[in-house]
């Protein structure tokens, strides 16, 4: 990387912090588990190696910032699940709560889509049901309901879409 | 939100249907996409919703009542997407504008072949209704069904060898008093007619009938 986008980098850090905590959130959430309390943890820690990577220079622009971050996301996730299983190994802890604010925002939130899943159309209701209640494959599905594969795909979709109006309207 | 190549791959990570490696290459592509990203965080609050809240939302009756009940018509128009249902359609009326427009436009004339006497030809035929069987008397007219119009017939009457030939537009033809005179009983006489086109194309041929003049005593 040349001085030139070593500064850029330097400049827009507060930008990749930004935009790159909720994707490494969403990335350590899918990994330890959404009850896990040490995610934040996890997700503080690896927001804070970025930052040094980056300001130290070992952000070289030899890959993209996203695919850097993704890897010592990967990483920390990785260390994390070791060092538990030794933990776990030689002294078993009880598993903390999980955050009751958190808990109580994201209960509303799936209280609400569920609301609007409800007021969809039954042909918009039926894929939701067989393809992620039931745990159907697209192409079970598509043979229940006399569909092709890829209009199960469109359904789904076009539900989400609908949803999004639902609940911004 | 524009749309992405990963879009499909977005249900198979989340319900965790993806290799190892199609995982870590869609994980590196939403770190990099941040549309693909906010999709796969919304479709993920959906998944979570619908397989928790599941059994609530989608109540037994209603959920079983609507897959059983859905209609004919909603099947078929659902195989196919809108904008295949256009394409289909506009290849349809091309389709049809082909074969009503330019097909009979670029029909050529239907061949011509010439036959010999030895062939005949297959599927068209001259229906021979008299002289067959035994007869009292020599024949006087030899006749047949009609082909259709402008078609000259040629009769030919024969007994080993051909005795006697004539051409008429008619469906009959007089046998001519000489002819009549030369044919004898006990014998075996056979007749064949032959249709011609204008130009001289043979269009059918009758079969062999055949007739005999019984003897008087």
């Amino acid at each position: 990387m040349n001085p030139g986008e070593a500064r850029k980098v330097e400049t827009d850090l507060d930008q990749v912090v930004t935009q790159y905590r909720p994707v490494v959130s969403f990335k350590v959430r899918k990994s330890l588990g959404g009850g896990n309390p040490d995610w934040e943890d996890v997700v503080n820690e690896i927001m804070m190696q970025v930052v040094q990577k980056i300001q130290s220079g070992q952000f070289r622009g030899e890959s993209s910032v996203g695919t850097f971050i993704y890897t010592i996301t990967t990483r920390r996730i990785i260390d994390y699940i070791r060092q538990k299983m030794r933990v776990l190994r030689h002294a078993p802890e009880v598993s903390p709560l999980p955050d009751p604010h958190d808990q109580v925002e994201r209960d509303e939130r799936a209280a609400r889509l569920a609301e609007a899943i409800k007021q969809l159309k039954p042909k918009f209701k039926d894929v939701l049901y067989l393809y992620y209640f039931k745990d159907l494959s697209r192409e079970e599905v598509a043979r229940k309901l006399g569909i092709t594969p890829a209009k199960v795909s469109e359904r789904v979709n076009y539900a989400q879409k609908l949803l999004r109006k639902i609940l911004t309207g | 939100m524009k749309k992405c190549e990963h879009q499909e791959t977005i249900d198979l990570y989340l319900l965790n249907k993806l290799s190892e490696n199609e995982k870590w290459k869609f994980e590196d592509h939403y770190f990099n996409c941040p549309s693909c990203f906010q999709r796969t965080v919304e479709r993920q609050a959906l998944i979570e919703t619908v397989k928790n809240q599941g059994a609530q939302i989608f109540a037994p009756e209603a959920a079983h009542q609507v897959v059983e009940s859905v209609p004919w018509t909603e099947k078929v128009l659902s195989y196919l997407t809108p904008r295949q249902w256009v394409t289909a359609a506009v290849s349809a009326a091309l389709i049809i504008v082909v074969v009503l427009a330019v097909v009979p436009r670029s029909k050529q004339e239907a061949p011509q072949f010439v036959f010999t006497g030895d062939q005949t030809v297959r599927g068209a035929s001259i229906d021979a209704i008299a002289p067959a069987g035994g007869l009292s008397s020599a024949p006087a007219f030899i006749e047949w069904k009609a082909l259709g119009e402008d078609v000259e017939y040629k009769v030919t009457l024969s007994n080993h060898k051909v005795i006697w030939t004539g051409t008429t537009q008619d469906t009959r033809i007089a046998l001519p008093e000489e002819i009549r005179s030369q044919l004898k009983p006990g014998e075996r006489y056979s007749w064949q007619v032959k249709a011609y086109s204008q130009k001289g194309t043979l269009l059918a041929v009758s079969r062999v009938a055949q007739f005999t003049i019984t003897e008087q005593k």
